[in-house]
């Protein structure tokens, strides 16, 4: 999915080549960004910083294979802060209207913005992003057992609000809460 | 369910419209949020440890630049002025005041901007921005060029502004000055650079 030889190529530091890479990986940013964010916008704003962020540390990173979860977790890190700065600046109904922006996937966005952030980054990482429990748990710096038990809790939570009602949801839910 | 999840969740994704690479934006960011560099006061205290200064009012009326054996560099000046700027031409000007026939630094590292000046009649301290983002908070060099009659023994520096260990010093002579260079940023080989260089300004005077 990322090419290794211009991640070796970039961590030499070169403007040009971290740059190129950067090109290359700015449509995963973008993406996993506009997941988590729930908006175009902050998405821009988020995938940037992280780009920023890759340019900086790129040369500090200790192998190509460790590139991917690195990435990633600096997306998701800024998604969240921007989310928790956002959370605390803006009016409820502001924050429940951007989940339907530009998206054709309504009732997945809503139900997704429905979830909290642990078990949303989850649900994006795994089912959008397409990572593994374990690179799930390496992104987050949590167990791989906590990532199955937040993925379980948001798919009892979301195939509700997508499908049929679930039995179980309520009773993930109070699992999630405790 | 999981199957119906996981292609909501795909097609959901593709469906997300990524614009095109804001490679302008993002040399912007990175400009803007420099790692943050320490004020040059900051700097001076960290990379310059102020272990004391005189309270001697004679001795303040001289110059003074030594090596203590326990390392660093020794100095103390009258009438120290302390300025940024912004070119090498504000360099040359305030060159034309010292006492003694100035060599500039030359071989700097290509990029590397003045900033700062510390001026007085013997001494001239020049604060320099060193390029490149592998040198983060290294980035700053100090070069001191002196009138050699400056120069004393450690014996004789009773006012004291003293580099400490946070900065690699090195001193050497070229024609009418001591220069001496103080930064954690420079490599060996751009140090040999800049002795080069002024050792050829030197050469190539008339």
């Amino acid at each position: 999915m990322f090419p290794n030889e211009l991640i070796e190529a970039a961590r030499s530091g070169a403007s040009a080549d971290v740059e190129r890479l950067l090109e290359v990986v700015w449509p995963d940013a973008y993406r996993l960004a506009r997941s988590i964010v729930g908006q175009d916008a902050g998405a821009q704003d988020v995938a940037q910083d992280a780009c920023v962020r890759v340019y900086r540390g790129i040369t500090s990173l200790r192998s190509t294979n460790a590139f991917r979860t690195w990435f990633y977790r600096i997306v998701v890190r800024e998604a969240l802060k921007q989310k928790k700065a956002r959370a605390a600046t803006l009016p409820l109904s502001s924050q429940a209207a951007y989940v339907e922006d530009r998206c054709a996937s309504v009732d997945l966005w809503r139900a997704l913005a429905s979830l909290p952030d642990g078990l949303r980054t989850v649900v994006v990482l795994t089912y959008f992003e397409d990572l593994s429990g374990r690179e799930v748990a390496a992104v987050l710096r949590v167990p791989e057992a906590t990532v199955r038990f937040r993925l379980m809790t948001a798919r009892r939570r979301l195939l509700p609000l997508l499908c049929d009602s679930d039995p179980y949801a309520a009773k993930g839910e109070e699992l999630y809460a405790r | 369910m999981h199957a119906e999840l996981l292609e909501c969740c795909r097609l959901a994704r593709e469906q997300i419209a990524v614009p095109s690479f804001p490679l302008a934006s993002i040399r912007e960011r990175l400009e803007r949020s420099a790692p943050r560099r320490r004020s040059i006061v900051a700097a001076i205290v960290a990379g310059l440890s102020l272990v004391t200064i005189a309270t001697a009012a004679e001795v303040l009326h001289q110059t003074h630049v030594t090596f203590p054996s326990s390392g660093g560099m020794v100095f103390s000046a009258d009438n120290i002025r302390y300025q940024s700027i912004r070119d090498e031409a504000e360099i040359r000007t305030a060159a034309e005041r010292l006492n003694f026939s100035a060599v500039l630094p030359a071989g700097l590292p290509e990029g590397t901007k003045p900033t700062h000046l510390l001026l007085g009649t013997d001494l001239i301290g020049i604060v320099y921005d060193l390029p490149g983002e592998q040198r983060r908070l290294h980035h700053l060099l100090w070069i001191f060029l002196a009138n050699p009659n400056t120069m004393t023994s450690a014996d004789r520096a009773r006012e004291h502004i003293k580099t400490g260990r946070a900065m690699t010093l090195s001193h050497w002579r070229v024609g009418p000055e001591e220069v001496i260079v103080a930064s954690n940023g420079l490599t060996q080989l751009e140090l040999a650079a800049i002795k080069r260089g002024m050792q050829r300004e030197v050469s190539s005077e008339p």
